[in-house]
């Protein structure tokens, strides 16, 4: 094809380029704008907020330590799970379209199946109290905590951690890490110079794209926590909703919740890029 | 002396292998010379792979033994055996370079520095890769990296070279090269090497013995002359080259008889005492000579020229032989200027009683 021509075909291009800009750049520009106004005067004062008013920093904080577990426990369990699933052999589609399933729903369905499940008056809550007299209250309290948070969004965040490995396990090549063993290589050195390097990858991409989804995540916190549990995007939520609304400061909380998300999520790209 | 005993030689005493219900290998028994060239050669899911991995030490036979020197590798892991493999894909530690995969099994068993740097860089120099050292594998073409895991395996100073479809991914140009060069350093340096692969030519050109296998069982054991002019089955007969094969009947007193015809064949000792028999003729395409309009000697056959494919030396012809079944025969004629079988032409061909080979 000549040069003019794929550059005509640019024009093709234009519809979605569009569509960006006004549904994506410029919500982004109009958020970043606006959050450098206090009372109309320019001013990094929302900003600043953030190391002075100390809701904000823990709600900073409590998101990062959420998303950080979070990201960590999904990949540490999600990885033999789709280990598993990849070998499964026939029941591989099966297993893979069960564990699609969680995706479908919506944060808040995920939230309330929860309180069902594991609530107050939850079905293996009561159980529990029937067999082993477990205090409901007690047994039921850590489910509205952050990290009872870490266990819903767990639900959600496992199965995206299994697509992004079983890609990963079926396009591994094995033959490297026979060809390790025929070198000589103890299976300690074949884990850390042939595995790591080969999954290592896959892994990061899995477990920060864990992070960025539960940094953003609000439906199942909103259902379990209401407002409760001060998370960043629930504070967002505060300031946009609230009698007392301040547009402004949840556009700069919002500002800092894109930015750390993209930030991790870069880094890790870079090392990942490293490596290979 | 026995002759897989040598240090460096490999032995399969009742080697077999079972995958659910299929027997992938059964009753392998198997003698490979320290520093021989041996080929495994057979159609896909013939066990050739598995018989080289049980080797490897990758799979552990349900029966039988693998002695690797004379030793059983009877619960001797993969890194205790010593044995070096390239495998089809070349499986090159794409986190490395090429200096680094070279140095990585001398590495792991603690050699000196200076060694380690020495050994590379003459092995490098050896398959002409020295200016690549500092490559990554995916910067490397498809026969590069070969040459490179080529001499990754041979750096740990293998007993034994293992090669599976080492270049059945590559294109034909570099596998005619690489072959050469895998057969050169073959030499070279005596080690013993066990090759696997699909494609019998390739098997013929580079061995001195190939081992032919079918269904999990070793087909025939020979060099590849032996294989290819005396062929022990059917099977052989048209898995190695190409083949004429006639089904008749012997008929005793060197007679065997197809379609009507008689033909004058060689016969060992012991056809005679299956006169009568069912029996099959094999003739090479290029045993079939073009013979005079006037010869009436023996082994004579007329046909029409059903086809023909150019293949560069020769033509190879398809020759629709007047009989009731409509048989063809292939024959090979050497491309002379100004002179070559045409589309229709009649032709008349023979062969010697001693070019055809019978099978029972």
């Amino acid at each position: 094809m000549n040069k003019s021509r794929r550059k005509g075909l640019y024009f093709l291009l234009l519809p979605a380029a569009a569509l960006l800009a006004a549904f994506l750049a410029w919500p982004l520009a109009l958020v970043l704008w606006e959050s450098f106004f206090v009372n109309g005067a320019f001013s990094r004062g929302n900003y600043l907020s953030l190391f002075v008013k100390k809701l904000y920093r823990e709600s900073f904080f409590t998101s990062i330590a959420l998303s950080v577990s979070t990201a960590f426990l999904g990949t540490l369990i999600g990885l033999p799970i789709s280990y598993a699933i990849h070998k499964s052999g026939r029941r591989k589609g099966f297993l893979m379209a069960v564990t699609s399933v969680p995706l479908t729903f919506s944060g808040l369905v995920v939230g309330f199946a929860f309180i069902v499940l594991l609530g107050t008056s939850g079905f293996f809550t009561l159980l529990l109290k029937r067999f082993l007299d477990i205090n409901p209250l007690e047994f039921s309290a850590f489910l509205f905590t952050w990290r009872g948070l870490v266990v819903a969004y767990l639900y959600f965040l496992i199965p995206r951690m299994i697509l992004t490995m079983t890609v990963a396990w079926s396009n591994a090549d094995w033959n490297l890490l026979e060809a390790a063993a025929s070198l000589g290589a103890e299976r300690g050195t074949i884990f850390f110079k042939v595995l790591l390097p080969m999954l290592g990858p896959a892994i990061l991409s899995g477990s920060s794209l864990l992070f960025a989804v539960s940094m953003g995540a609000f439906g199942t916190a909103f259902a379990l926590t209401g407002t409760a549990v001060k998370i960043l995007p629930m504070v967002i939520y505060t300031q946009v909703s609230d009698m007392s609304s301040d547009i402004a400061q949840a556009d700069a909380l919002a500002v800092i919740l894109t930015v750390t998300t993209t930030l991790v999520i870069m880094v890790y790209e870079r090392a990942f890029r490293s490596r290979v | 002396m026995n002759p897989g005993s040598g240090k460096n030689g490999v032995e399969l005493i009742g080697v077999g292998k079972l995958y659910g219900s299929t027997q992938a290998v059964r009753g392998v028994s198997l003698a490979v010379r320290e520093g021989e060239f041996l080929s495994v050669v057979g159609p896909s899911g013939c066990g050739k792979t598995t018989m080289l991995r049980m080797i490897a030490g990758f799979i552990e036979p349900d029966a039988g033994d693998v002695l690797i020197g004379g030793v059983s590798m009877k619960g001797v892991p993969v890194r205790g055996r010593r044995v070096g493999i390239v495998f089809q894909n070349y499986a090159l530690f794409p986190n490395m370079t090429v200096r680094e995969n070279v140095a990585f099994g001398m590495k792991v068993q603690k050699r000196p520095q200076l060694q380690i740097e020495e050994t590379v860089a003459s092995l490098l120099a050896m398959v002409n890769m020295a200016d690549r050292a500092d490559s990554y594998p995916r910067q490397l073409s498809g026969g590069q990296q070969q040459r490179v895991a080529l001499v990754r395996a041979l750096a740990i100073e293998p007993r034994v070279l293992l090669l599976d479809e080492p270049l059945s991914a590559l294109d034909a140009k570099v596998r005619n090269t690489l072959r050469f060069e895998i057969k050169r350093i073959q030499r070279d340096s005596g080690i013993t090497m066990i090759y696997v692969t699909h494609d019998q030519e390739e098997a013929l050109s580079i061995s001195d013995r190939v081992a032919l296998m079918r269904g999990g069982s070793l087909e025939q054991v020979g060099t590849p002359a032996e294989l290819y002019s005396s062929p022990a089955s059917e099977f052989a007969a048209d898995f190695i080259g190409v083949n004429n094969i006639l089904r008749g009947v012997y008929e005793g007193g060197g007679k065997f008889a197809w379609n009507g015809r008689f033909f004058t064949v060689e016969t060992p000792a012991e056809a005679e005492r299956n006169p009568g028999a069912r029996a099959i003729l094999t003739i090479r395409p290029e045993r079939l000579v073009p013979a005079e309009a006037e010869y009436d000697g023996p082994n004579a056959l007329e046909g029409r020229v059903a086809g023909r494919i150019f293949l560069g030396p020769l033509t190879r012809v398809a020759l629709a032989v007047d009989s009731p079944d409509g048989e063809t025969l292939l024959l090979d004629l050497l491309n002379a200027a100004g002179e070559s079988a045409q589309m229709g032409d009649l032709l008349k061909v023979r062969f010697a009683p001693s070019d055809a080979h019978l099978l029972f």
